[in-house]
């Protein structure tokens, strides 16, 4: 019911800009944005109590992750409470300083897990797969400056076309668009779908109920 | 076991170092790399551009340092842009590190640029609601940020004389590497308040918003530290991106080379077995 009433309201305030209508919308997302935030203490929590009884009942192996789980979290926090908050310097020296290089550092080991998938797995095993092969192939050489160098000579005349970098644009305007916006448009009206299951209580699984 | 067969089984550790190489000495040396305009970045460029002096724009940072290696340089630019033209900056951030990401850049530009803070620019924070935030924003922006970053009212920054709620911006930048981000900007910002949309994603995710960017919905995009080089050269200030792209040139050169290798030793390998089974 809850549900139902406040999906009607938002619905109505989008199509219907009448002052009335949006005084309800505001409050709406107000409590809406109070909830939320209620939500991370929630998970800060957990993540605490989780962490706390791996450390002490879970594997062996593990307890000392979990302590560092723990100790990080709490002198992080720690750090955000003293004087100047989240501009003291504690704060800036974790953020800085262990936060940023740490996290930087395991995104940037995609690279080297790419570089060995595409010797091993980039293999042209069947049609589809050699198609998806030249397609990675030329849009790899026209994303940096080597596509230029290599086709270069092609620019503004009649083998314009032979390009890389126009190729790669064609390539992802054209027929990468296409795709997505079949995704999309696909994606969306599940959205919808979904929406309607939930606002007339046919779909309660978000409850927790089936 | 033959050189082929080595080869096919070449220890990964082998290809770490090659790529490791391939990306640390470009580095090291720091040669900038201008790359070739795409008409998709150079949109948001040209949305910039075309604005008076003094507009005010709001750079909203979705994304944690995770995928700072891309889209800081993109940020950097956007914000040297943004002084280049006088342009008055508001950060927002719809994730928790955001906004720290933008201190730190207007940390080192402020000084340099003689940028008052309060009036030529302000970090509202961070506020957690994503799609609803952006919405409450369209109502006051005192709703979601009744305060800023360091806790001042927004009645005293000067800056918010002439901004009362989204639709007074003059244009929009989301930075994101996910969820929520850019797309949320769109669906509120652009289609239900009409301000302008453009902003910078991870490469791997580019491909996603060339629909949006189609149909009118995003002004521009930049894509990838490619995105970020190209919008570096536009500004004619070379810098991380710019000094970035030269690695990326090697190693997408070392990965074509090992797809080539690793095909031509599958194919050469199968046919030999088929050899010798027939023989």
């Amino acid at each position: 019911m809850i549900t139902a009433f406040v999906a009607v309201i938002m619905i109505v305030a989008y199509f219907v800009p009448k002052p009335e209508v949006s005084v309800i919308r505001d409050d709406l997302q107000q409590w809406f944005l109070i909830v939320v935030t209620f939500t991370m203490v929630l998970g800060l929590l957990n993540l605490l109590f989780v962490s706390l009884h791996k450390a002490r009942k879970g594997r062996k192996e593990d307890r000392f992750y979990n302590w560092v789980t723990i100790v990080s979290l709490l002198g992080t926090m720690a750090a955000g409470f003293l004087k100047g908050g989240i501009n003291s310097p504690a704060f800036d020296f974790i953020f800085n300083y262990i936060y940023i290089p740490l996290s930087a550092t395991i995104f940037s080991l995609l690279a080297f897990y790419v570089a060995s998938a595409s010797f091993r797995a980039f293999r042209a095993k069947s049609v589809m797969a050699t198609i998806l092969l030249i397609t990675a192939f030329i849009v790899m050489m026209g994303r940096v400056p080597l596509g230029d160098w290599v086709t270069g000579w092609a620019q503004g005349t009649s083998l314009d076309f032979l390009y890389l970098p126009n190729i790669t644009n064609w390539i992802m305007e054209v027929m990468n668009m296409a795709g997505q916006r079949a995704v999309l448009m696909g994606a969306a009206l599940g959205l919808i779908a979904t929406g309607i299951k939930i606002i007339l209580g046919i779909e309660r699984s978000y409850l927790g109920g089936e | 076991m033959s050189f082929l067969e080595k080869l096919d089984r070449l220890d990964r550790r082998i290809i770490f170092l090659i790529i490791g190489v391939a990306v640390f000495v470009p580095l090291l040396f720091r040669v900038p790399i201008k790359v070739v305009q795409s008409p998709i970045v150079q949109d948001i460029y040209e949305g910039i551009q075309a604005l008076p002096e003094g507009s005010i724009i709001l750079l909203s940072f979705d994304y944690d340092p995770s995928t700072l290696a891309e889209l800081q340089p993109m940020s950097e630019a956007v914000i040297k842009h943004c002084i280049q033209k006088k342009h008055k900056m508001v950060f927002i951030g719809l994730w928790p590190q955001g906004p720290k990401l933008a201190q730190g850049i207007m940390d080192e530009m402020a000084p340099r640029y003689n940028l008052q803070y309060g009036v030529d620019y302000v970090n509202l924070g961070y506020k957690t609601g994503g799609l609803v935030v952006i919405s409450s924003l369209g109502s006051a922006i005192s709703d979601p940020f009744p305060t800023d970053m360091n806790g001042t009212p927004l009645r005293e920054l000067p800056i918010f004389n002439e901004v009362k709620t989204l639709r007074d911006f003059d244009y929009v930048v989301s930075m994101s590497a996910g969820d929520p981000g850019i797309k949320h900007w769109v669906m509120i910002a652009k289609d239900r308040f009409k301000v302008p949309v453009g902003g910078g994603v991870t490469a791997v995710s580019a491909p996603a918003f060339y629909a949006y960017y189609n149909s009118g919905q995003l002004e521009g995009l930049m894509g990838g530290l490619r995105g970020a080089a190209e919008y570096e050269t536009l500004i004619d200030t070379p810098g991380t991106a710019s000094y970035g792209m030269s690695a990326q040139n090697w190693a997408h050169l070392m990965i074509i080379l090992f797809i080539i290798i690793g095909n031509s030793t599958m194919l050469i390998l199968k046919r030999r077995k088929e050899k010798s089974r027939v023989r």
